[in-house]
């Protein structure tokens, strides 16, 4: 991935470009230091000057109202500091709608919140204040006896980062606490950003380096030494990628802070950049007076067999690996913004329309008008997919049908991520935009609420993934929460009582196989993988054992997991570099052959691999497909020597409720067992089930309200306590005690009468 | 002072190549030394062999000589006021005062690639290179000048001699016999080539007709040859069918054979792993012995040594030692070690003789298995009997 730059020479600024940014995706204003406002139109390159200013007009930045609030876009405002301490408020036509005096000195930066509401600026006299969008002082966040060079608001609107000499500051404001305060460079902090949909920052100072931050001030990326100080830095609008500009010289990264790639100009130090609204574009005024357009190239996807390459503006390349002739090259017609490829389908979204090739005829696309938005996400499963801008969220089948066209629900404008909403055949889910704790469900065809229609956690969502295989009832989530538990969900539940099940802790990155409902994750320096994630709802200990983990050498400090297909997982080093890694391939074959009632074969695999963690699955297998041989034997493996015996005595049972019950028992919910035989007639036996689990208080209860068998249940609670060397104390059995006469005799021949009958 | 012109020198600096970097903030407050240096930089860009020095400024005086000095020779070099008193405060007022210098050194560095000189410059360029050329083409005719003459003076005393040539050719006479005959024989000789020729092209068609028929018969071979070709390939011979039956029934004593095979180095690889393990354990129980033994020897040894009574002469201990002995040779010894193998072995010729079909020895395994966990039931049922009450009873 590239940029491609490019410059219109004819009319130009002949001072400093301090200040860029968009009116819709193909035109640039830009705002120098010769009085002048340029609209470049990208298409054309051309430029034309739609504002002049008085004499003493030097702005220092610009910052466009966000686009998203303003309907109609004809009518665009924009906010420019200015040297002189102003912060105009301007209009595209030219009209004046606010002048106002906000600093001493100069005001060095001015930057909108997300959705409009509020306008922060920072001038040369340490002030930070901030304004409503009429341009009312609403509060002064902070002053220092120096000058305070930049200023973010983050995604959500609730917290704003300011820097001051060589510390960084990150005040929240909607508590009252004292702001969150480092040093973050060597030097002076020119610049600053904060990632539109992630807490990340980005910084850049005097000593010439640029920093990537988290949402608490610690450190993800350390840039190398530079030769000149950075000067400014840029997210672009789905929290990516940024750029960096220092002198001469524009840096293209990923988020975890590697760079793309690295571009040399011949115009001076980078003064101002902004990102196009669908993030494929960049604007770049520098010193020189130069505007710059910079859009991305070579973005390079590979699926299966085929590498698409975007070479150009409009042309995508198709290789087929597996054969050396053949190569595509797909030509749109207008500037393709964002591609994706998966389940054979090839997406391509361009400014006003989306591609939809099938990976079996290249030729013939699908094409579906869609102009009205910006799309910043495309999430694909098999048989749809979705576009979204990240606020409105619209599902396409691959033969261009409309589904739906959805608003989640929240009413924040904080922008969606592609970890916060995932697609499976059947199930939409996507987290609250206003509250993170909760999860929503729909279904993608009708737009209703899915399954149980929502779920509530006790803690911050921050990462959401959903299982792609099976049907409805098989579907599930996996999320984790911002104290780093990994939970697993169920879409859809019928009167099962557990719902939401913790399956581990301080794994990132939870990925769904696209075959089988393997689930991957990553932690500290390790791949975590769980065949059966489901089976955490019916055995803990299978779960635990079932865990795979590898351990991956070298993958730097902040790994990012790229794809799980098959049996390889793709790690994405700190430094870029992309990992593959694999593990066994036994597991895979083994939840085909179980869901296609190969028993017989997946148990001989089992055997000769010999490994507890193939046992373990296996045994999980044949819990959630109730084949009790199966069961029986995996059990055996991993030396569970009482679920076997538990099995065994299933076995034996004939009565279709009873075997039932069991085999709850043998999942370890009791009291679901307990009910269950109770309410099928099976009275006695429970009551022996409550005994043998100690669970006296129940025991009791079912042997008073039978009006029988209470000689029993005194009996053994009497020898338990004897065996603990304990004293009766419980009200309710001493209570009791008088009534019954313990003869051991006779309650052996009772439980045999029962046995007989054929209860026990 | 103001942001502007802080941002506005800093960035001229870097564009410059000023060989160290500034800091927007480096005037907020007085630094002469910068200042100086800076001073110093800017006038020797103007005029390189100034004599000014700024590491000379310790003194009072010294600064003031300085700063006088490079207001001077800027003046001189490029008609630029500096205000010495502004330069001397060495704040953002000296960048002021530094400001339009740096500028003329900036513009004229930012122009250089653009294209407003462009056009004169080519017009320039091109007007030197026709003159160029005009140069180097004068050279070259004034060398060709006395070539020239030479060859006309060649070619002027030439006709002499050519003209005595073409009266002796015109004087010459050709005898007519000779040359009549000599047309005559080969007027002959290209009449009998035609007459050859024209042979060849009757029998052209005669040829083309035998060539047809040639073809022909070829064709009926081959159709002939065909057909036996196809009704010996329907031709099945009566061995056949025997041959593919045979065929079937070893596939199937094949897949048998492997099947067999496989069962049989399994087994073999557990039977190893069991002789192994065997093995491991009788060494270490040897060993273990073996270390008693020494022990026990030792303090036997020992016991000697700190006294035992003169009564216990050497023989009884000698017997005791010996006795020893032979415990440690009954308890090393085979009996063990040859049941287990013998157990390993029935297991194993148990196994062979059910499995030979692959489920049969699933089947054989979770025997195996469920006589080991009802073993383990067994026992734990005993123990839960011993100390609690639930349980076994039911």
């Amino acid at each position: 991935m590239k940029l491609k730059l490019s410059a219109s020479r004819k009319t130009r600024h002949t001072e400093m470009v301090c200040g860029v940014g968009w009116i819709g995706t193909e035109s640039i204003l830009s705002a120098a230091d010769d009085h002048l406002f340029l609209l470049t139109n990208t298409a054309t390159n051309e430029s034309q000057q739609i504002l002049s200013m008085q004499e003493s007009f030097y702005p220092t930045s610009l910052h466009i109202f966000p686009r998203a609030q303003n309907k109609g876009g004809q009518n665009d405002v924009f906010a420019v500091s200015t040297s002189d301490g102003k912060v105009n408020i301007l209009s595209r036509s030219g009209k004046m709608e606010k002048i106002v005096d906000a600093h001493n000195g100069a005001a060095l930066c001015a930057r909108w919140n997300s959705d409009g509401t509020g306008l922060l600026t920072c001038g040369e006299d340490g002030f930070v204040k901030m304004w409503s969008r009429s341009g009312m002082l609403r509060s002064v966040l902070a002053q220092f006896a120096t000058a305070v060079y930049c200023v973010a608001w983050d995604s959500t609107s609730s917290n704003v980062l300011y820097c001051n000499a060589d510390q960084c500051y990150i005040k929240s404001l909607k508590m009252q606490v004292a702001p969150l305060k480092w040093k973050a460079h060597d030097g002076i902090i020119l610049c600053c950003d904060w990632n539109p949909t992630a807490a990340l920052i980005v910084t850049g100072g005097e000593d010439l380096k640029f920093k990537v931050w988290d949402g608490f001030g610690q450190i993800l990326f350390n840039s190398s030494v530079h030769d000149y100080p950075i000067t400014s830095v840029s997210w672009n609008t789905d929290g990516s990628l940024f750029a960096v500009g220092s002198h001469n010289i524009l840096r293209l990264c990923d988020k975890s802070g590697w760079s793309h790639s690295l571009e040399k100009m011949n115009s001076g130090s980078v003064m101002s950049m902004a990102w196009s609204p669908d993030g494929t574009q960049l604007a770049v005024g520098t010193a020189a007076g130069l505007v710059y357009h910079a859009h991305i190239v070579d973005k390079r996807l590979t699926y299966e067999e085929f590498e698409i390459v975007q070479t150009q503006k409009t042309v995508i390349e198709v290789r087929d690996v597996s054969s050396e002739v053949s190569k595509e090259t797909l030509e749109t017609k207008e500037r393709i913004s964002r591609i994706s490829i998966l389940y054979k389908y090839l997406i391509v979204v361009t400014s006003s329309q989306i591609y939809v090739y099938s990976s079996k005829n290249w030729n013939t696309p699908t094409m579906i008008e869609y102009s009205e938005k910006t799309v910043n996400i495309i999430v694909q499963c098999e048989k749809v997919f979705l576009v979204s801008d990240g606020l409105t969220i619209t599902v396409f089948t691959y033969e261009g049908r409309k589904l739906i066209n959805l608003n989640p629900p929240g009413q924040v404008m904080a922008l969606l991520d592609e970890r916060k909403i995932d697609l499976a055949n059947d199930t939409l889910v996507v987290r609250d935009r206003a509250d993170n704790k909760i999860l929503h469900f729909f279904d993608p065809t009708t737009g209703k609420p899915q399954g149980d229609g929502n779920l509530k956690h006790d803690y911050d969502i921050v990462e959401l993934t959903v299982n792609q295989c099976g049907p409805l009832n098989d579907r599930s989530v996996a999320f984790r929460d911002h104290i780093g538990a990994v939970y697993i969900a169920m879409v859809k539940t019928f009167g099962v009582s557990q719902r939401m099940v913790k399956i581990g802790s301080l794994v990132e990155q939870l990925v769904f196989n696209d075959v089988t409902n393997m689930l991957c994750g990553i932690s500290e320096g390790k791949v975590a993988v769980w065949p059966l994630p489901n089976v955490a709802f019916l055995d803990r200990n299978l779960l635990q054992k079932s865990l795979i983990q590898k351990s991956v050498g070298s993958v730097g400090k902040f790994p990012q997991l790229a794809n799980f297909a098959g049996n390889t997982i793709v790690i994405r080093k700190s430094d870029g570099c992309l990992v593959p890694t694999g593990i066994l391939p036994f597991y895979g074959t083994l939840i085909t052959m179980a869901s296609q009632s190969k028993w017989d074969q997946a148990i001989r695999l089992c055997r000769s691999i010999g490994n507890d963690t193939l046992w373990a699955t296996l045994a999980g297998l044949a819990v959630i497909h109730k084949n009790m041989i199966a069961m029986e034997i995996s059990y055996a493996a991993l030396e569970d020597d009482e679920k076997v015996s538990l099995i065994n005595e299933i076995k034996d049972k004939s009565d279709k409720e009873i075997r039932q019950a069991m085999q709850v028992v043998l999942t370890g919910k009791l009291g679901d067992a307990d009910v269950m035989l109770e309410r099928n007639g099976h009275g006695f036996r429970s009551l022996m089930l409550n005994i043998q689990m100690f669970k006296w208080k129940r025991a009791l209860e079912l042997a008073t309200m039978n009006k029988q068998w209470l000689e029993i249940v005194m009996g053994y609670r009497e020898r338990y306590l004897k065996n603990c060397g304990q004293k009766e104390t419980d009200p309710q059995f001493l209570k009791h005690q008088a009534e019954v006469e313990i003869d051991w005799v006779h309650i052996r021949e009772l439980i045999a009468a029962e046995r007989t009958k054929g209860n026990y | 002072m103001s942001f502007r012109e802080l941002r506005n020198f800093c960035e001229m600096t870097r564009t410059l190549r000023y060989p160290r970097l500034m800091s927007i903030e480096n005037f907020r407050n007085p630094n002469f030394q910068l200042v100086a240096e800076l001073l110093e930089w800017i006038v020797k860009k103007f005029e390189p062999d100034a004599s000014l020095d700024a590491q000379m400024i310790q003194t009072e005086a010294d600064r003031v000589n300085f700063i006088k000095n490079a207001v001077l020779l800027m003046l001189q070099n490029s008609r630029i006021k500096m205000n010495p008193k502004k330069l001397y405060q060495a704040d953002g007022h000296a960048v002021q005062e530094l400001l339009p210098a740096l500028k003329i050194l900036y513009m004229a560095k930012s122009e250089d690639p653009n294209m407003d000189s462009g056009p004169k410059w080519t017009q320039v360029k091109q007007k030197l290179s026709t003159k160029m050329q005009e140069v180097r083409i004068t050279r070259q005719l004034s060398s060709q000048l006395p070539e020239t003459g030479a060859l006309l003076s060649e070619l002027i005393s030439k006709p002499e001699f050519i003209s005595n040539q073409h009266e002796r050719a015109a004087s010459r006479a050709i005898p007519l016999g000779d040359a009549e005959r000599t047309l005559q024989t080969t007027v002959q000789g290209i009449g009998a080539e035609a007459e050859q020729l024209s042979n060849k092209l009757n029998n052209v068609a005669s040829d083309e007709a035998e060539l047809d028929e040639k073809i022909e018969r070829k064709k009926r071979e081959y159709e002939q040859l065909q057909k036996r070709f196809a009704k010996l390939q329907s031709f099945r011979p009566q061995y056949m069918d025997e041959y593919e039956r045979y065929e079937e029934r070893l596939q199937k004593l094949y897949e048998v054979y492997v099947l067999n095979f496989r069962n049989l180095s399994y087994l073999r690889k557990v039977h190893d792993d069991l002789a192994k393990s065997e093995r491991q354990r009788q060494e270490e129980l040897e060993k273990a012995m073996r270390l008693a033994v020494e022990k026990m020897r030792l303090e036997q040894e020992k016991k000697d040594a700190i006294g035992l009574t003169e009564d216990d002469t050497d023989a009884p201990l000698v017997d005791r030692r010996q006795s020893v002995r032979k415990v440690y040779g009954n308890m090393m010894g085979g009996a063990d070690s040859s049941e287990s193998e013998d157990d390993g072995d029935d297991d194993i010729i148990r196994m062979e003789e059910v499995n030979n079909i692959k489920k049969e020895m699933e089947d054989d395994d979770e025997g195996v298995d469920n006589d080991y966990m009802v073993g383990i039931t067994v026992t734990h049922a005993d123990d839960t009997k011993d100390d609690l009450s639930s349980g076994d009873d039911f």
